[in-house]
């Protein structure tokens, strides 16, 4: 039986060479969160004309453009997750505008229908608290047959006019906001979402998480008082 | 010992697609050229709740264990181990096939690493059913 043990140990080295060689190539691609921050060269304005939906100060200092799918998972990962770390610490306290720009990508069967719905519930002034509860629910209508009928059912729930917001979604009303947020997109190349844009800028980043904006955000425009953290 | 190898590279690919899913590694972006990231990005990338890959972690780790278990001298002689390795990979192989139907049809986008993946237990299958065949040979 000894014999029969060492005559193995050469198979179980050559098996944890690879399982090692293996855990390395891991590492290797996984992401390197303390990149530098990065911003892509300037493109001018990022919305001639009254494109996506704005939250947060007019005269705020930086402007975050969003390029975001409904159902996109990784947009609601950030909608639900980082997004309200930002709105309490950069846009509540006037030093962002946040743009969402609507971008259903083509292969996502359901986001149409949620893009127009919050579109029109934006004709209420709560495309806000849409653009919140869709996300939330993302699993719920994405999966869904009808979608509209989980959809309507939401914006009810958030108290809208129900007759306004089913005759703008029957008769698609806010559509074309959506097209034209779209065709913005397309024309600055916008490959997936979320695809961000720092005043005008592509952010280049793989990390978009609450603090990591925070940190982009204090490297064009430090807090006062002085004392911003220095780009990397 | 095939076996063993093949389960070893199919547990480090799943794992790599696990620590994709979850975010450790790869852009986070939907609708990129890359068709992982559509695949992935998809409602299908889920079973039960599960992340697909998670299922394949465990399955390969699973495929391993009874590998590494057939090579003991205990069991070096027993019949067991091959055909739970066969039974194991054969669920494994549809499960593949019906992924694979999904990236094809449903999704209309193919992820390279999936397709490797589903090289890794259609090979397992095969390897452990020659195995069977070897061990039903005597006999005959």
């Amino acid at each position: 039986m000894a014999d029969a043990r060492r005559s193995m140990t050469p198979f179980y080295a050559g098996l944890g060479a690879i399982a090692v060689v293996g855990a390395v190539l891991i590492g290797m691609r996984m992401r390197n969160t303390s990149a530098p921050l990065t911003l892509g060269p300037p493109i001018g304005p990022i919305a001639p004309g009254p494109r996506g939906v704005v939250y947060g100060s007019d005269s705020a200092s930086v402007e975050i453009t969003e390029f975001a799918d409904f159902e996109c998972g990784f947009c609601a990962q950030f909608a639900t997750v980082q997004m309200p770390d930002v709105k309490t610490r950069l846009i509540a306290t006037g030093r962002v505008r946040w743009r969402f720009v609507h971008f259903p990508l083509p292969m996502h069967r359901n986001a149409p229908e949620a893009h127009l719905a919050a579109a029109c519930a934006g004709r209420q002034d709560r495309f806000w608290e849409m653009h919140d509860v869709i996300y939330q629910n993302q699993s719920e209508w994405v999966r869904s047959r009808r979608p509209a009928a989980a959809l309507e059912g939401y914006a009810l729930r958030l108290g809208l006019d129900g007759a306004r917001y089913r005759q703008c979604v029957s008769q698609r009303e806010a559509w074309s906001q959506v097209l034209a947020d779209r065709a913005l997109g397309d024309s600055l190349s916008v490959g997936g979402t979320p695809t961000f844009y720092i005043n005008g800028r592509e952010w280049e980043t793989r990390d978009y998480s609450a603090d990591r904006i925070r940190a982009v955000v204090d490297s064009i425009a430090p807090p006062a008082p002085a004392g911003a953290t220095p780009l990397r | 010992m095939a076996a063993a190898v093949l389960a070893l590279l199919g547990l480090l690919l799943a794992t790599y697609l696990l620590l994709h899913r979850l975010g450790f590694t790869g852009p986070l972006i939907c609708g990129s050229s890359a068709s992982c990231d559509t695949v992935q990005a998809s409602r299908y990338a889920a079973f039960l709740g599960i992340p697909v890959a998670a299922w394949g972690v465990g399955g390969y780790a699973t495929l391993l264990a009874v590998a590494l278990a057939g090579l003991q001298p205990q069991w070096a002689e027993r019949r067991e181990p091959t055909l739970w390795l066969a039974i194991l990979s054969g669920l494994g192989v549809a499960f593949t096939a019906y992924l694979t139907y999904l990236e094809l049809f449903v999704i209309y986008a193919v992820c390279r690493w999936c397709l490797a993946s589903g090289g890794i237990i259609v090979a397992v299958f095969g390897v452990s059913l020659a195995g069977l065949r070897r061990e039903k040979a005597p006999d005959s």
